[in-house]
């Protein structure tokens, strides 16, 4: 089956895709017009082997939908389906994650809606780029958390404790309390003129 | 920001003719050398140094951390975890390995061999505590800059007051009944943030009872804020670091008679953010019952 007709066979897949291609810089990788999936793949397996990987922002993005659309790949079509298979090993080069992403992944989405990845924004990190004439040279990087939902890891968000005793929290209900009964009194004193 | 201050109040100091005349007798004691002294008196010379071990709890870890005793704090056991664990520290809960478990402040010398842990603006248990703390810190806080402010000499009494009243207040002797202007406040709230943005710590002495009745301290406490000393009854935050908004809302004598100027404002802690709109109505709502208590 042609991968047009396989895509328009499965239902969208529940993340954004960026109207614009982001850049990827293909450092290390022989230049051609594949590179840009190369680094793509790369990072498709990474996220499948470790379920939770810290990119570059833009890569992140440009990732997540290829990761989206191989698990629902999984999901929709199962793992006779030709197309489905081809896919499997050219985006996972490594054999046993083709078998956990049958067998642990797809499962685990079995009777779950996409999206079944998340992805966090980190506060950007001035990390070391290299080093030239013993100078270095750091830069700013905006730092994305890609995840694979039901991962072992420990929440990126913490669960939102209960507060209500918080300082913030007291003085507002207060101050709120009061504002609306200033509001009442007002509407009462407009309805009764 | 400090020269306008005291040129505002000691032109209408001058211009009203008021000579302070109102007896104010700790204010001279309570300086900064007393504070060093009182701490040589309780915790020796800090020259000996003594070493004890203190076990940092945190929440699924701990940690022992050798540390000098009578000289470092609970502040730098923390700064063993990180920088961050220590700054977002409030109060410390300290379990002596001799005795029963109490609550003090960050910046407290530790005296013994004893478990810590730190106890913040996130914490479930003893948040009343860590409020009462912040709202205590708040005052002494108002008095601190207010006194290095002002250009006369005024002495300070703390009410007791809880968040529930929706503001904090601080009695100033030693104005004359004077109360501030609108635009003295202004003056007085710029001078504020300045002070505060200033991360200074609060220094903190447990006082044992015979040298508070030898000294004629009223309190439990002596804290240090920059230059400024006061006694006080509980413990407090680390830093003014913690605190984030701040607003002195107005100033009214307390009672008909009295010379005493009550001075209130509102505060939370910058670990609590807030949008401009809802600090707006927590400044009007501690405006409104301020102004309505007497």
């Amino acid at each position: 089956m042609s991968a047009r007709r396989a895509v328009a066979s499965l239902p969208r897949i529940g993340v954004t895709i960026g109207h614009l291609p982001q850049k990827l810089k293909t450092g290390g990788i022989e230049p051609s017009r594949r590179a840009r999936l190369e680094v793509l793949r790369r990072i498709v397996t990474r996220t499948v082997r470790e379920e939770r990987v810290e990119l570059k922002w833009n890569r992140a993005v440009e990732a997540r939908p290829y990761i989206e659309r191989l698990i629902q790949l999984g999901v929709e079509r199962g793992p006779l389906d030709e197309y489905t298979a081809e896919m499997m090993e050219w985006w996972l080069p490594e054999k046993d994650l083709i078998t956990k992403m049958h067998d642990v992944l797809v499962p685990r989405f079995q009777n779950r809606e996409s999206p079944f990845t998340s992805l966090f924004r980190l506060p950007p990190q001035r990390l070391q780029q290299f080093i030239q004439n013993k100078r270095e040279i750091w830069k700013r990087y905006d730092i994305g958390v890609l995840e694979i939902y039901g991962n072992p890891f420990p929440a990126v968000q913490a669960a939102r404790l209960e507060q209500s005793d918080s300082i913030l929290d007291i003085l507002l209900t207060d101050a709120l309390r009061n504002h609306h009964e200033d509001l009442q009194e007002k509407l009462n004193v407009s309805k009764s003129k | 920001m400090k020269v306008p201050v005291r040129s505002l109040f000691a032109l209408r100091k001058a211009s009203t003719a008021v000579s302070a005349a109102e007896a104010i007798p700790l204010t001279a004691v309570l300086s900064s050398e007393f504070f060093d002294h009182i701490r040589h008196q309780i915790y020796g010379d800090s020259k000996k140094v003594e070493k004890v071990v203190v076990k940092v709890l945190a929440e699924d870890s701990e940690k022992p951390v050798l540390v000098n005793r009578n000289v470092s704090t609970p502040f730098h056991c923390f700064n063993h975890i990180s920088k961050q664990f220590a700054d977002d520290a409030v109060l410390v809960e300290v379990i002596p390995s001799v005795g029963g478990a109490y609550f003090s402040s960050v910046n407290e010398p530790i005296q013994d061999q004893s478990d810590i842990r730190k106890i913040g603006f996130d914490s479930i248990e003893n948040l009343n505590l860590v409020n009462e703390a912040y709202w205590r810190s708040c005052s002494l806080v108002t008095a601190g800059f207010l006194k290095e402010a002002l250009d006369v000499d005024v002495d300070f009494e703390f009410p007791r007051g809880s968040i529930q009243d929706g503001y904090f207040s601080v009695a100033v002797k030693g104005l004359d009944g004077n109360v501030f202007t609108p635009d003295e406040l202004n003056t007085i709230n710029r001078f504020g943030k300045t002070y505060i943005r200033e991360s200074k710590p609060f220094e903190v002495i447990s006082l044992p009872k015979t040298i508070a009745e030898e000294s004629g301290i009223n309190g439990d406490y002596l804290i240090r804020i920059g230059q400024q000393v006061f006694p006080t009854d509980g413990p407090v935050i680390s830093s003014t670091q913690q605190i984030g908004r701040f607003t002195i809302l107005r100033s009214k004598l307390a009672g008909r008679s009295g010379k005493k100027v009550i001075v209130g404002g509102v505060s939370i802690p910058s670990k609590q953010m807030t949008s401009s709109y809802s600090w707006s109505l927590i400044a009007k709502n501690a405006n409104q019952k301020f102004s309505k208590n007497n």
